[in-house]
């Protein structure tokens, strides 16, 4: 995209030099000219931007307050299931399962996965239930949450895979004030603006379940 | 001998209309060079980015800095041209000295300055519609949401910084022109010494930068910027009034 507009400016620039060598003749008034219809024209670039919707979106949608999210990992350790918010759960699986082992498979879920808890104390009979908490994750103001895939899960017969999400690509531009501007309100070009959130895939089996695993930690 | 009492003011007033009119060559090369900052500033000026569970965010940042510095280099070199023997030579179709040539210069200059600092800024509108038109990414931050203080007060820091420029070019011009042996010398002296800042231990260079750059506070960025190209047009007068005068 960059070089077709990197062309576009050429051939104009090019184009109106050529105009104006053709109708001026003095180099001065021709210098004058230029200079005075780029200033029009970056003018009206202003003009423009400013009709647009999104240059003014930042007046209009003040700051969002961010929520504060409780520490998923202490409250699904520590049994206290009942504390975390209903919010939180973006998927949940049931499964009915009678048999007496269970073998959990999660491939390539050692790199950046998904933190995976399983849980047996938990009163279960015939059942497993899967749970993917998720807190929310930020970009600066905006949750980014609902972009973020969950874990595929799946039971066939004595086996639970889980299958990673494939990862979720999120591109933002931004418009920064230019160095001088930056100097006199002191805010940097690059300021601490992500906030990952936490995903847990909590897994509760009945307490007479043998299990095993691949990987899991 | 004249007959006619010329006054100074009136002089350097008809000396910098002239100026405007004859070095309107430094203006065109002014466009072409924030239209290339403008298309080099396409691909961004920073870039961030995480990757955390099963996503990966990034942000590229765009902003007419590029534009600005290539503002900077352009005062540069421009006032550096202007204390050069084929525009020196321009003023002797008037009844001149030397004071009403250097303070005709600068009065240019600082026009220079202005037309170049408010085309920098304003070329950052036109990016910014470049980008919000062909470029599909979601947009955060819009870089609107600044107080019209502050808005003025970095117009003003943005044409100060090219008056600056325009000042360490004419005294680097001044210092060149005194001899033929100093075309060679300055640039290697200013060259060689900041190489060999940077090599040692000593921070000099980024505390000179950092001097104007850091400072958060309008009123001091203003009067340490006046103050810096006050010195430095003075040292350049100083040193022009010491060359023999024209034959």
């Amino acid at each position: 995209m960059s070089v077709i507009i990197f062309i576009i400016f050429i051939v104009a620039l090019v184009s109106i030099s050529i105009l104006l060598q053709r109708y001026v003749n003095s180099y001065g008034y021709r210098v004058r000219a230029m200079l005075s219809g780029y200033v029009i024209f970056l003018l009206l670039c202003v003009l423009v931007f400013f009709l647009l919707p999104t240059a003014n979106r930042e007046q209009e949608k003040p700051a969002k307050e961010k929520e504060e999210a409780p520490y998923l990992y202490e409250l699904l350790e520590t049994g206290q299931v009942d504390q975390i918010n209903k919010q939180y759960i973006r998927e949940k699986w049931e499964y009915p399962y009678e048999a007496t082992d269970i073998n959990i498979q999660a491939p390539d879920n050692d790199a950046e996965g998904v933190t995976v808890m399983i849980n047996t104390s938990n009163g279960l009979e015939n059942e497993v239930r899967i749970t993917f908490y998720q807190t929310p994750a930020y970009v600066d103001n905006i949750d980014i949450s609902k972009k973020v895939y969950p874990p595929n899960v799946k039971l066939s017969k004595e086996t639970l895979h889980i299958y990673k999400p494939e990862v979720t690509e999120v591109e933002y531009a931004a418009f920064t004030p230019e160095f001088p501007f930056r100097q006199l309100t002191g805010k940097s070009i690059l300021d601490d603006l992500f906030e990952h959130g936490q995903q847990v895939l909590y897994i509760q089996i009945p307490d007479n379940v043998r299990i095993s695993t691949n990987s899991l930690y | 001998m004249s007959l006619n009492k010329v006054r100074l003011g009136k002089l350097v007033q008809k000396q910098t209309q002239f100026k405007l009119r004859s070095y309107s060559g430094i203006f065109s090369s002014l466009i072409v060079l924030q239209v290339l900052g403008i298309l080099f500033s396409l691909n961004g000026v920073g870039m961030t980015g995480t990757s955390a569970y099963n996503m990966s965010v990034s942000i590229t940042y765009y902003s007419a800095d590029i534009v600005v510095v290539l503002t900077l280099i352009w005062a540069f070199i421009s006032a550096i041209l202007i204390t050069t023997k084929a525009y020196r030579e321009d003023d002797y179709i008037f009844v001149t000295n030397r004071l009403s040539s250097n303070l005709s210069n600068i009065i240019f200059m600082a026009i220079a300055s202005i037309i170049g600092g408010v085309t920098a800024i304003l070329s950052g509108f036109l990016l910014k519609l470049v980008v919000y038109t062909f470029f599909t990414a979601e947009f955060m931050h819009t870089g609107t949401s600044m107080l019209l203080s502050e808005v003025i007060g970095g117009a003003i820091i943005v044409i100060l910084y090219v008056f600056l420029a325009c000042a360490a070019g004419y005294l680097i011009g001044s210092i060149a022109q005194m001899n033929r042996m100093f075309i060679i010398l300055v640039p290697v002296i200013v060259i060689g010494t900041t190489l060999l800042l940077e090599m040692s231990s000593s921070k000099l260079t980024t505390y000179m930068i950092e001097f104007y750059i850091y400072e958060h506070s309008f009123l001091m960025s203003l009067l340490k910027g006046f103050f810096t190209a006050v010195l430095l047009f003075t040292l350049a007068t100083l040193l022009s009034n010491r060359k023999e005068v024209r034959a």
